[in-house]
């Protein structure tokens, strides 16, 4: 058989990781995405099947919930996302699929994203120059959808002022890449 | 602009989409007798106030919510903020 090897949403083989000061960019894309939407009144009922199948109790508006094997987070009324780490290898759609049966809708979104995690104690000058969202006010395990640059982009808060997630299109990974990079290379020096 | 969302809070306009007047919910029910000249005001007559108007905004760039925003065409002042969702529902629109 074939001896497939990933490609990273920048084309690459292995995950681009840039410091700038104390400031790290780290491309992040062993993960499984899937987004769930409740049908209309099932909701309560979702979240039991979600909770008991995966162990994570889906958040309310604008939370983040994660737990052993997978975390998930607010999207829209009654919609999440949920991702898992790939080497689990979970099939996490067809799984949350036959847990909550016809209590919700399931979209496999795995390569739909890109993920880059910023991190360290000067990060929110960089997010005061490339999004209108008051990152610095943002709690811990807390999630944002907004633009930068003009790409949708999820904000995830990891941890308050020093590390977030940034979820965007993949089709949009060198751009958004590039608005993260430029941002960090005019606020803070190279190493 | 800022948008005080139902959900999320205050929000930049930058964030929406605007659709059009909010009645545009009440979609004429096509089998009535007079189907043809409802959906002809439907589709064609609009009001056009100086003042109150509601309109309904979608939150691209958010939660992917439609809103009806009740927003003074003069002064830009918004006065109140639904989801568009409970708007029908209340109008007995929803499936």
């Amino acid at each position: 058989m074939t001896d497939l090897q990933m490609m990273t949403p920048l084309g690459n083989t292995t995950p681009a990781v840039e410091h700038f000061g104390t400031t790290c960019i780290a491309e992040h894309c062993v993960t499984e995405l899937v987004s769930l939407a409740a049908r209309r009144g099932q909701t309560e009922l979702l979240q039991s099947c979600v909770e008991k199948e995966l162990g994570v109790r889906l958040p309310r508006v604008g939370g983040t919930a994660t737990g052993t094997e997978v975390s998930a987070w607010w999207i829209g009324p009654d919609q999440w996302m949920i991702e898992a780490r790939w080497d689990i290898k979970s099939a996490l759609a067809g799984r949350v699929a036959q847990g909550i049966g016809k209590l919700g809708s399931v979209v496999d979104q795995s390569d739909g994203w890109v993920r880059y995690d910023i991190s360290g104690p000067e990060v929110k000058s960089a997010f005061e120059k490339l999004t209108a969202i008051d990152v610095q006010m943002m709690q811990s395990g807390t999630v944002v959808r907004s633009t930068i640059h003009h790409i949708g982009c999820f904000i995830r808060c990891e941890t308050a002022r020093d590390y977030y997630s940034i979820y965007g299109p993949r089709s949009s990974a060198g751009s958004l890449h590039e608005a993260l990079i430029g941002t960090a290379v005019a606020i803070l020096p190279a190493e | 602009m800022i948008i005080p969302h139902p959900l999320l809070g205050p929000r930049d306009a930058q964030e929406f989409t605007y659709l059009g007047d909010a009645s545009l919910i009440n979609r004429p029910d096509w089998q009535s007798e007079n189907a043809m000249q409802e959906f002809h005001d439907y589709l064609y007559l609009r009001d056009n106030p100086a003042g109150l108007h509601r309109e309904l905004w979608f939150h691209e760039q958010g939660d992917r919510s439609w809103l009806v925003v009740t927003r003074n065409t003069m002064t830009h002042e918004i006065t109140q903020v639904e989801l568009a969702s409970d708007v029908a529902r209340s109008h007995g629109r929803s499936r």
